[in-house]
């Protein structure tokens, strides 16, 4: 049995009681008015959402038909849950407002003048935001902007995908299948990763305040050894409590995984992290190093709010405020403080984007 | 470019006779102006005759008046009655403010940068008040608050005293602009090769002060912190914008420290330099140890955080607005922001 246009559009009560009977969990949960985002039906008593592991949807399974975003007849999916999932992405993901949200997204990017356009590809390396057909850059971001990753497998998970994102929202909880649960005072927000406000842009077309920036791309090649920076925010281990990146070291310069700049809450831990890490390799001056790093950040931002002045729209407003908002937790870099010395204890195993 | 059909020092295009009349009686007062003409940049301004010759401009003392003695009369700057000025040098100064109101009516332009400031939204001037201390340009009478602007954007310290330097204050201002200096007879002294338009440094200014004096936003090398107080581990730290109050070490201006019981007080303090990049933790740092204070970046990170958190707040503050101040106020705020990312590493002194 599949999903099909000719099947009657589920109302929430209906969806809710197919995802009980194939096993999940829901409650004192209800849908926002305007699309994405779920809200507690009772602000005073927490919130329960939990999915099977047959309820977590391999990206590798699905495929876009036309204007509908079903699973592949190849599938290994039993027949009910891929009625689920066809019945519940028509009527609330995919074709509940989730194409309308991305492909408007991609036509306001594609309003843009050309010389943010081209700022946006060359200092920011948002390029595939610009490139290819308008449907297949929405199907694209709609995908990113879904997809949870736990450690090599990549899912789509149904209601759960709807809550809208928040540093400081409900945690994913990996146990037997995916959970959400705690108090919400409102509206039911999930931490869907660790993202600074560039990279919550581009999946999500939305800005708001994130605690952490991470720095864009960067060489420095002053000192010796040459130091690169990457944004490969799946490459990670634990130091004592605290989430570092991996340094590779090699033919005369080494590289760090990411770098985190700034945060509000661990305002001590960027330079931090970048002392300790670098001063293992052998660096001897990290300070200078570290300081070019965050010129370079401030200035490209300082750039992309300079490059957008003579505009005005949503998009530009947007965009000022992605800016802002990461030279925001970019001001937050203050002090230093040492972290646990030595190889590493533990591999993250969630990738973010 | 050499203006070949010009008089020697001053252009006749529409200069009328008070001009050249107020140039001739600066010249018997024992003043020299060489290779200067009057134009129009980007505002009204000096220019260079021949650009292959220097210019030269000497103000006797007795030519520099003190803003106290100044008052407006009407729309024109004019000294006091009282004013214990010669009648030669009242003569000069009257004809020399006749020439430049009749040409370009400067206070015409502070009334309309004073209406601009005031129709701001109320959330930006709040901020501007509470944040940079702009009260001076946002509470008061308008017409007096233009009066008063006007008369600081043509006033040049000397010798501790604010004065008003006849052609000098027409002059625009930037950082890489020709430095005056007090001669060994007295006189102010301006000489320097010039390509255009006159251009004077009257001293360290950033982006903010820029704005404050001149009304637009324009790059600096240099930012300097907001006034501020701040808890550290042995007392408490004020700092202010006194960018006059300096002392020299290794060749460097660096600010005046006060000690006042458990308080540490800086004159100013600089938080980033496009030419200096090591030098802002650089003084900060020596200035600290010596007075005592164990981990001054932690203090100087602080400050850093503070200042560009104001910027950024006033971006946040102008985000939903558009007008010619609100993008002028942005530039303001992204240059200082810009300034201050030229902060890498130290140095000592």
């Amino acid at each position: 049995m599949s999903g099909s246009a000719n099947e009657p559009a589920l109302t929430w009560d209906e969806m809710l009681k197919f995802v009980r009977a194939l096993g999940g969990v829901c409650e004192n949960i209800v849908p926002g008015p305007l699309g994405r985002g779920l809200f507690a039906k009772d602000p005073e008593q927490p919130v329960l959402l939990k999915l099977p592991p047959e309820l977590l949807f391999d990206i590798d399974d699905i495929e876009f038909v036309e204007g509908s975003l079903r699973l592949k007849a190849i599938a290994d999916v039993m027949d009910a849950h891929r009625a689920f999932f066809d019945r519940y992405q028509s009527a609330f993901s995919w074709g509940g407002g989730g194409f309308v949200e991305s492909a408007g997204f991609v036509v306001a990017l594609d309003g843009l003048a050309p010389d943010v356009r081209n700022l946006l590809t060359t200092d920011f390396g948002m390029g595939a935001l610009f490139e290819g057909d308008p449907v297949e850059r929405a199907r694209k971001l709609f995908l990113e902007s879904r997809t949870i990753q736990n450690a090599d497998r990549a899912f789509l998970a149904p209601l759960i995908d709807l809550a809208r994102h928040s540093a400081t929202g409900l945690a994913h909880e990996f146990a037997n299948g995916l959970q959400i649960q705690g108090s919400c005072n409102g509206e039911v927000l999930v931490s869907h990763g660790v993202y600074d406000s560039i990279s919550k842009f581009r999946p999500f077309g939305s800005v708001g305040p994130e605690p952490g920036a991470f720095s864009l791309p960067v060489k420095v090649t002053a000192g010796v050894p040459e130091v690169r920076i990457e944004r490969d925010f799946g490459r990670s281990q634990k130091r004592g409590k605290d989430w570092v990146p991996i340094l590779e070291q090699g033919g005369g310069s080494i590289e760090l995984s990411y770098l985190m700049i700034g945060h509000v809450k661990f305002r001590r831990l960027s330079r931090g992290i970048f002392r300790t890490l670098t001063r293992e390799a052998g660096v001897n001056d990290p300070d200078d190093i570290f300081d070019r790093i965050l010129n370079f950040n401030w200035n490209k931002y300082l750039n992309l709010l300079a490059v957008l002045e003579p505009y005005e729209g949503d998009m530009i407003t947007t965009l000022r405020k992605m800016a802002r908002f990461q030279l925001e937790a970019m001001a937050h870099c203050v002090g230093s403080r040492d972290i646990e010395s030595g190889p590493a204890a533990q591999t993250w195993n969630i990738s973010i984007q | 470019m050499a203006v070949p059909d010009l008089p020697e020092t001053i252009s006749a295009h529409g200069s009328g006779a008070t001009w050249q009349e107020a140039v001739e009686m600066f010249r018997r007062l024992g003043g020299t102006i060489e290779n200067i003409r009057d134009g129009r940049g980007r505002g009204p301004g000096l220019f260079v005759i021949d650009s292959s010759k220097p210019v030269l401009l000497r103000v006797p003392e007795r030519l520099l008046f003190l803003t106290e003695e100044l008052e407006f009369q009407g729309d024109r700057l004019a000294l006091h009655e009282a004013a214990p000025v010669g009648s030669a040098e009242r003569d000069f100064f009257e004809a020399y403010m006749r020439a430049a109101s009749v040409r370009h009516g400067p206070l015409m332009g502070s009334t309309r940068f004073m209406a601009a400031l005031d129709a701001l939204p109320s959330e930006v001037s709040e901020y501007l008040s509470v944040y940079f201390g702009m009260d001076e340009l946002l509470d008061g009478e308008p017409d007096e608050r233009a009066r008063n602007w006007l008369l600081n954007r043509k006033t040049t310290t000397w010798n501790g005293r604010n004065v008003v330097v006849p052609f000098l204050e027409r002059m625009d201002d930037a950082a890489d602009g020709l430095l005056w200096r007090v001669d060994p007879r007295g006189f102010l002294h301006l000489e320097g090769h010039a390509s255009g338009e006159l251009i004077v440094n009257r001293g360290p200014r950033d982006c903010l002060g820029f704005f404050r004096k001149f009304g637009i936003a324009r790059a600096q090398p240099q930012a300097y912190s907001l006034r501020l107080s701040r808890k550290l581990e042995a007392g408490t730290l004020m700092i202010t914008r006194d960018m006059s109050a300096h002392t020299l070490r290794g060749g460097f201006p660096v600010p005046r420290l006060s000690v006042a019981g458990d308080t540490l007080a800086l004159s100013y303090l600089m938080i980033g330099s496009s030419r200096n990049p090591r030098l802002s933790r650089g003084i900060f740092r020596t200035l600290m140890r010596e007075a005592g204070i164990s981990d001054p970046d932690d203090a100087f990170d602080e400050i850093l955080c503070y200042n560009r958190r104001g910027f950024l707040g006033l971006l946040a503050a102008l985000e939903p607005h558009e007008g010619w101040m609100i993008s002028n106020l942005r530039g303001m705020a992204r240059y200082q922001l810009e300034a201050m990312t030229h902060c890498v590493g130290a140095r000592e002194l």
